[in-house]
This record gives C-alpha cells, structure tokens and sequence, in this order.
C-alpha cells in the first residue's frame, strides 16, 4: 500500500471502505488486505482492468480496479447467477469499478470535493500502475476474497488537485 | 393487467440481475440502455414503474425524467432511481421531479424489491 500527503484525508481508507462495501453487499463475499511485501506482488497472467474517472472543478483522477480473470468469472456469477460470457464479464467487472467508484466520490464529495463520473472502460492485460502526477494523493492496495484461489486483485484511486 | 416495469440502466450487469429479481414474479420487464431509448419505451409501453440510472451515456437519467414529465401523461409515473451517484444536489433534483424512492448502488436485492413491491402490484409466479 503506497499514499502521499493528505489534502484530500485518507484516500487509501477512503478507497479500502468502498471496495469493502461493494463486495460484502453486492457479492456477499469478505475481502482482506493482502500482505505487503517487498516483492511485487503476485498479480500475474491476464487482468481485467476496468477504470472509472472522477472530474470536479477542483479534482481530477482515475479509479482503477485489476481482476484477475477467474475471479471476475467468479464475480459474474455470483452477480448474474450464471457463467457469464467474455461481453458478461467484462461488463460485470466494469460496473463493480462504477460501484467503488461511486463510493468514493462520495466521500470526497464529503470532504469538499464535488465531482462527477465518467462511464467504465475496460480493458485485458497485464497489471499496470497509475502515475503520481503534480499535486496528486495515489492509494494502490492488493486484496484477496475470502476463500478464494483465484489470487489477489488490486485497487488503485489516483485523485490530483487542479490548481 | 401484468404490471410493466422499464429498467433503463447502461449497465447491462444491472438490467440482467434486474431481470433474474423480477422473473419469480407476474410481470413484464422492459429494459434501455440510455435515457433516449427508455423515453422511446416509456412512449410505447407506458410502463407502470421505471427504475432508473443517473450516469449514463447518450441522455442521462436526470435529462431524461425531465423530458419524461414534460408530458401530462407522465407527471406522475412512478420511479425509482438506482444509481451508483449519491451526491445531494442529484438527490434533491430528483426528488423535485418526483421521484419515488432513491437507492445507491451497491445494492441489495430485497430492500429494492421492498421498495418495488410498495409502487406495484407484484404477485409470485405460479410454481411450474
């Protein structure tokens, strides 16, 4: 887990409520914190990122959500009740980032930050890190589902402070 | 007569988890994926109750109740919103353009179908 300074309050908690919330309502499933290691961390082979921006008068950022493919599978079926298919999964992942998404843009809204969203976009590759740039707080935390082998996913909230 | 609901969301994910919530139940389920196309249902099937998203591509929900209640035919059709926006600013607007229930998403499934059961008449399916 990495976060900067603070002018925002605590986006790493922020962002770690907000997944908690989506996964234990929408999914019934319990999510932890992955260990930090000084090693990369072991999210390997093909992801599903889905991102949702965040833009306000005076913030501008980027929630980014990294599934590994068989927990998105796993997730589609919970949410649908049935395999999905590849258009299924994609869009459930997408949605799940919309959900955070929401979540987080509410705090900040909270906290004096105003903003609307943007529509999902998702994408499959390898996993990716979103940039600190200018005067901007980066929140990256690897989690894993309760029981599950599918391997750990990552959340990354990128909020920067227009000037 | 089955009670019609219109789901106008762009998120597939959330019209077929709709879909799977409704279908124990007597009822017909109409679906859009933008407010241009739900306008364009609600004009042909005049549905008995929408659930409505905010942030969608094309004509968003907020754009697309206005339009909605411009018509005297519609001014008191009943509308739930699910949405994953919870700021008060579309909350207020939307509650002046009178919608009925307001629910964030994440979700669950038994308090909106609570919420649904309120506006329409829903009745079990027969067991096959």
């Amino acid at each position: 887990m990495s976060t900067s300074t603070n002018p925002l309050g605590d986006l790493s908690a922020a962002s770690g409520r907000a997944l908690k919330e989506v996964f234990a309502k929408q999914l019934k499933l319990q999510i932890f914190e992955s260990p930090v290691s000084d090693a990369l961390p072991s999210l390997e082979g093909k992801l599903l990122h889905s991102a949702v921006s965040i833009n306000g008068e005076k913030i501008s950022g980027t929630v980014l959500l990294q599934v590994p493919e068989a927990l998105a599978q796993h997730v589609t079926e919970i949410m649908l009740g049935s395999e999905g298919d590849a258009e299924e999964i994609r869009d459930v992942t997408g949605e799940l980032c919309n959900m955070i998404a929401g979540r987080v843009k509410a705090e900040l809204h909270a906290s004096g930050f105003p903003a609307t969203l943007g529509t999902p976009t998702v994408s499959i590759g390898q996993r990716i890190a979103l940039q600190l740039r200018g005067e901007s707080q980066l929140s990256s935390t690897d989690w894993s589902v309760e029981g599950d082998q599918s391997g750990d996913f990552n959340l990354q909230v990128q909020i920067r402070i227009i000037s | 007569m089955n009670p019609k609901i219109l789901s106008i969301d762009d998120s597939k994910t959330i019209r077929m988890l709709l879909k799977r919530l409704f279908t124990p139940f007597v009822c017909e389920l109409f679906e859009a994926g933008d407010g241009q196309e739900g306008l364009e249902v609600v004009n042909r099937e005049k549905p008995d109750l929408i659930i409505l998203d905010y942030n969608m591509p094309v004509m968003d929900g907020v754009t697309m109740l206005r339009q909605m209640r411009e018509n005297t035919e519609f001014k008191r059709l009943p509308v739930i919103m699910l949405t994953a926006e919870a700021s008060p600013e579309i909350i207020g607007t939307v509650a002046r353009l009178g919608v009925r229930d307001y629910v964030t998403k994440p979700f669950d499934s038994d308090q909106l179908l609570d919420k649904v059961i309120r506006v329409v008449n829903l009745e079990r399916r027969p067991e096959a």
